[in-house]
């Protein structure tokens, strides 16, 4: 996912690596915390502890490895990746996938975008959690799933396979 | 359509808390601002760690000894740090541990040389090293022995232009 801005993630990496100085460091926190704060609490049924704690442990982890940040991805793709994990380390439901065998391609609408409403997004808190990242990261933060595959070290048809179950299970709760 | 709010504004608290977190661990230095504030903690423990000390063990390794042996030569800038001035150790036995680190570098082939400097309101610099070493990240391990980095000191280092 782009966020339009690359080239100014780059200056401000920059000058943190440089300095890392409070200042840097408010200024990457205050552009990429709001979005990722948002992701983590869905992923965390919105309890807001939780997601404030993983948020806390993905700065802490993102800083440690910065220097070595190679600009293979965004770096709110990348920031996304470690905040999945501290994610996956809160989840009281552990981090499971729904099996290629509940998947069966019943009705055509399943693989058609939700129209997304706020029940949909209190709705998405009875998903598997990996079902509900993958839900999360495509249909609402926008990544495709090929980053998707690379935030979650999935390929990018489980993505695919995923983001279909948890439509159809959405519609069903919906209904 | 996407209704949903990619963005959530979090809490102020967490920023601040995330920042403590940081510095806890040293992977954030204090602002410019900050470290002014903490001028007056400064001047009340980090300049003492150079006094009476260190030139003394000169005769016994390189510590103190003229730089010249032509390798590269690098300056630790010692900062005084809130955890430094509030450790609570006792001046001597910091003379002490300063003293004998120096001597270990001495005596490691690395010639060493320090001084502390008069202290400047609103800066936290306390005194410098020059060292010989052959390389930065030779310099580095050097520094992070320091008995400064332990008690949560900070250390610049910078490679002295050859003349």
């Amino acid at each position: 996912m782009s966020t339009g801005t690359d080239e100014d993630d780059r200056l401000l990496v920059s000058r943190f690596l440089r300095t890392r100085d409070e200042s840097s460091f408010r200024a990457l926190y205050r552009r990429h915390t709001p979005a990722l704060y948002a992701f983590s609490l869905r992923l965390l049924e919105h309890r807001a502890v939780d997601a404030e704690d993983a948020v806390q442990d993905m700065w802490i982890r993102a800083i440690e490895r910065l220097g070595g940040f190679r600009w293979e991805s965004s770096l709110r793709t990348w920031l996304a990746g470690i905040a999945v994990n501290c994610c996956r380390e809160r989840s009281r439901t552990g981090w499971r996938w729904v099996q290629p065998d509940d998947l069966v391609l019943d009705r055509p609408d399943d693989e058609a975008p939700l129209d997304l409403t706020m029940a949909v997004d209190r709705s998405m808190a009875t998903l598997p959690a990996g079902c509900r990242a993958v839900f999360v990261l495509h249909d609402v933060e926008g990544y495709t799933h090929e980053e998707i595959g690379v935030i979650l070290g999935i390929a990018p048809g489980t993505s695919k396979s995923q983001l279909f179950h948890a439509r159809r299970r959405l519609r069903a709760l919906l209904q | 359509m996407n209704h949903f709010m990619r963005e959530i504004t979090p809490p102020d608290q967490l920023e601040h808390r995330v920042i403590r977190a940081l510095k806890a661990r040293a992977l954030l230095r204090r602002s410019v601002a900050s470290r002014l504030g903490s001028a007056a903690m400064v001047a009340a423990a980090g300049l003492l760690l150079f006094a009476g000390g260190f030139a003394a063990g000169a005769s016994q390794s390189r510590v103190g000894m003229p730089m010249g042996g032509g390798g590269p030569r690098f300056v630790l800038l010692l900062h005084e740090t809130a955890a430094t001035a509030s450790s609570g150790v006792a001046e001597h036995v910091l003379v002490d541990e300063y003293r004998a680190w120096a001597r270990t570098v001495g005596a490691g082939g690395h010639a060493i040389h320090g001084e502390k400097l008069k202290e400047e309101p609103g800066d936290t610099l306390s005194g410098f090293f020059v060292i010989e070493a052959p390389s930065l990240d030779a310099a580095r391990a050097i520094a992070a022995s320091c008995p400064h980095v332990r008690y949560g000191g900070r250390i610049d280092i910078r490679e002295i232009e050859p003349t």
